[in-house]
C-alpha cells in the first residue's frame, strides 16, 4: 500500500545524504584503525578482534576430545600477552613446551618452516596412531582391549601408516633442502592431548575408525589452512599434494563406517577454519640452530 | 511516492553499502597489517587477480617430492592468477553439467545417482566460490565448452552405470590433478588457500567413486595426489568472449 506521506525524491535525497556521510565518515574511520593497528603496544588479539578474526576461544573435537581450537595469529607468532591462560581456554592446558611455541613473526621462511615442521610432526603422529592399531606402538602403547579387526580395515591401516611415513620423509626432505633439521617425532601437543587420552576410548573397531577419520580430517584442514599462509607456491603445492591424500583416507573410512557412502563427503569444500585444522598449540616453531 | 515497504528496501540498500564498505575497509587493513601477523586472514576476494604466476613451479625440495616435481603443465606457467581462477571456473560448470548429463543417462542405480548429485552440487559450489573469487566482471558463467563436448559424447556412449563411473572417476581424478598444478602456479597465496579447499574434495569424490566401482584401493588410495592428470589450459581454453576486458 502506498503511503503518500513519503516523497520518493525526498527519500533518494535523504539516503543520498546518508551515503555522503557515510563516504565522509570512513576515511577518519580507517585512519583510526590504522593507527591502532600501526602500534606495537597494541597486542596482536586486540588488533585480530578489530579486525573480526575468529576468537581464540573455540574449540575442535579430535576423537570425542576437545581441545583449544586455533586463531589465525597462532601460526606467525603473537606476543606472551596474547597466550590464553587456563582458565580462559575452559580446558586442561599443554604444559608449555619448546617445541610448541608460535612460530617468530615476521620471517617468511620462519612461518614456512614452521608450517613444514608442523606437518611433518602430524605425519609422524599418524605412523605412531597406526603403530598403535596394528599394535606396533612405541614404547609398547597399546589399544586398552584386543580388536578384532576386519582384515580389510587392517590392510587400510598398513596402507595409510606407510603413506603416512612417505609424507614425512617428503616433509623433511624440505626441511632437509632449506638447511632445517628433520623432525621426526609425534606432534607433542597433539600427543599429550588428544591420542594419549582419546585412545584410552578406543575399544572397538567403529571408535579406532571414527578416531583414524577425525585425524585425517584434522591433518586434511591443516594441509588446506597451510596453503594460505606459505610463501612459496612450490611449497604450496607439496603440502596440498599431502593434504588430497589425507581426505582420501578420511573418505575410505567413513566408507568403512557407512558402506552405502552417503555421508563420506560431507561438504563441499575442507574445513579448514579453527575447527577444521589442529590448534595453536600444536604448531611447531623453526628449530633453534 | 514510494510505499513503506520500498523505503524500507532503499534503507536496507544503504545498510548492506555501509556493511559492504566496512568489510572491504576491514579485507584491506587485515591485508595491510595482518598480512605477516595472521596469514591465515582471508584478504579481499572481490578484487582481480592480475599478478602473473612466478614462471613455473620449481620443486626444490629434494627424492621424496619427486612424485610432484615439475609438474605443472607448461601453459600454466605463463598464466595470470586471474585467468586459471577463471579456467578452474569454467572447469567446474563443466563438471556440473557432466554429472547431469551421467543423471540424464538412467543408467545409475538410485543411490549411485544420490551421490552423482550430491558430487554436482559441490561442483556448482565452487563454481561459485571461484567466481566470488575472481569478482563480478570477469565472472564465468559458461562451462568449458570442449572439455564438456568432449565428456558428453562419452557419457552418451556408455554402456552401463559402470561405464558412466569410471568416466566420472577420470573426471574426479583429472579435477584433483588440475587444482594441484594451478595451486603450484598461482602467485596469490589466498586465492591457492582457497583452490586448497576444493581440491581434497575433488579427491574425496574420486575415493567414492573408486570404491563404487570396485577399483583396487591402491589406484585411488595414492601416496601422494599428482598433476599426472591435470587438464591443460592450452588444451582447453575458457569460452571466448569471457576474457576480462
Amino acid at each position: 500500500m502506498r503511503n503518500p506521506d513519503i516523497n520518493r525524491d525526498e527519500v533518494r535525497r535523504e539516503l543520498r545524504a546518508a551515503e555522503e556521510e557515510q563516504r565522509a565518515v570512513l576515511p577518519g574511520f580507517r585512519d583510526a584503525v590504522q593507527r591502532i593497528l600501526g602500534r606495537d603496544d597494541v597486542p596482536a588479539a586486540a588488533k585480530a578482534e578489530l579486525l573480526g578474526v575468529p576468537h581464540r576461544r573455540q574449540f575442535i573435537k579430535i576423537g570425542g576430545v576437545t581441545v583449544l581450537g586455533a586463531a589465525v595469529l597462532a601460526a606467525c607468532g603473537s606476543s606472551a600477552n596474547d597466550k590464553p591462560g587456563a582458565g580462559e581456554t575452559g580446558v586442561t592446558t599443554a604444559s608449555t613446551s619448546s617445541t610448541t611455541s608460535p612460530p617468530n613473526t615476521g620471517d617468511s621462511k620462519d612461518t614456512d618452516v614452521a608450517l613444514v615442521r608442523t606437518a611433518a610432526s602430524v605425519e609422524n603422529l599418524a605412523v605412531a596412531v597406526y603403530g598403535v592399531v596394528l599394535g606396533e606402538g612405541p614404547s609398547g602403547t597399546k589399544l586398552p582391549v584386543d580388536i578384532d579387526f576386519d582384515p580389510s580395515v587392517v590392510d587400510a591401516v598398513k596402507l595409510f601408516r606407510d603413506h603416512h611415513r612417505s609424507h614425512a620423509d617428503a616433509l623433511n626432505a624440505v626441511l632437509r633442502d632449506d638447511g632445517e633439521a628433520e623432525y621426526t617425532d609425534p606432534n607433542p601437543y597433539l600427543l599429550k592431548n588428544v591420542v594419549t587420552p582419546g585412545l584410552t576410548d578406543l575399544t572397538d573397531q567403529t571408535s579406532v575408525v571414527k578416531f583414524a577419520r577425525d585425524l585425517e580430517n584434522i591433518a586434511a584442514g591443516t594441509y588446506a589452512y597451510s596453503v594460505a599462509i606459505l610463501t612459496r607456491p612450490q611449497l604450496r603445492q607439496t603440502l596440498i599434494g599431502i593434504g588430497g591424500v589425507e581426505s582420501r583416507h578420511a573418505t575410505a573410512l567413513s566408507i568403512v563406517l557407512d558402506p552405502t557412502g552417503d555421508s563420506a563427503v560431507p561438504a563441499a569444500f575442507t574445513d579448514d577454519g579453527p575447527e577444521g585444522r589442529v590448534p595453536d598449540e600444536a604448531v611447531l616453531k623453526k628449530a633453534s640452530k | 511516492m514510494i510505499d513503506r515497504r520500498r523505503l524500507t528496501e532503499l534503507t536496507e540498500e544503504v545498510d548492506e553499502l555501509h556493511h559492504e564498505s566496512m568489510r572491504t575497509i576491514r579485507d584491506e587493513l587485515g591485508e595491510a597489517h595482518l598480512g605477516e601477523l595472521a596469514p591465515g586472514f582471508r584478504s579481499n576476494r572481490r578484487r582481480f587477480l592480475t599478478r602473473m604466476a612466478a614462471g613455473g613451479a620449481v620443486l626444490t625440495a629434494g627424492s621424496m617430492v619427486a612424485p610432484i616435481a615439475g609438474l605443472v603443465p607448461a601453459a600454466s606457467a605463463a598464466t595470470s592468477d586471474l585467468d586459471l581462477v577463471r579456467y578452474m571456473a569454467s572447469l567446474e560448470l563443466a563438471f556440473v553439467e557432466i554429472y547431469r548429463e551421467a543423471a540424464d543417462t538412467q543408467k545409475l542405480r538410485l543411490h549411485v545417482a544420490t551421490a552423482a548429485s550430491t558430487f554436482g552440487g559441490h561442483h556448482q559450489d565452487h563454481a561459485d566460490a571461484l567466481n566470488t573469487l575472481i569478482g563480478e566482471t570477469g565472472t564465468v558463467s559458461d562451462p568449458n565448452k570442449k572439455l564438456l563436448q568432449q565428456y558428453k559424447s562419452t557419457i552418451r556412449g556408455a554402456a552401463d552405470e559402470d561405464a558412466v563411473l569410471n568416466i566420472l572417476y577420470g573426471v574426479e581424478e583429472a579435477a584433483a590433478s588440475t587444482y594441484l598444478a594451478s595451486i603450484g602456479a598461482l602467485t596469490d597465496a589466498t586465492d591457492a588457500g582457497t583452490l586448497a579447499t576444493i581440491l581434497p574434495v575433488e579427491s574425496q569424490h574420486a575415493t567414492v567413486l573408486g570404491s563404487l566401482l570396485q577399483k583396487p584401493s591402491t589406484s585411488y588410495l595414492i601416496d601422494f595426489v599428482t598433476t599426472d592428470s591435470a587438464l591443460d589450459i592450452k588444451d582447453y581454453p575458457v569460452p571466448a568472449g569471457e576474457q576480462q576486458p
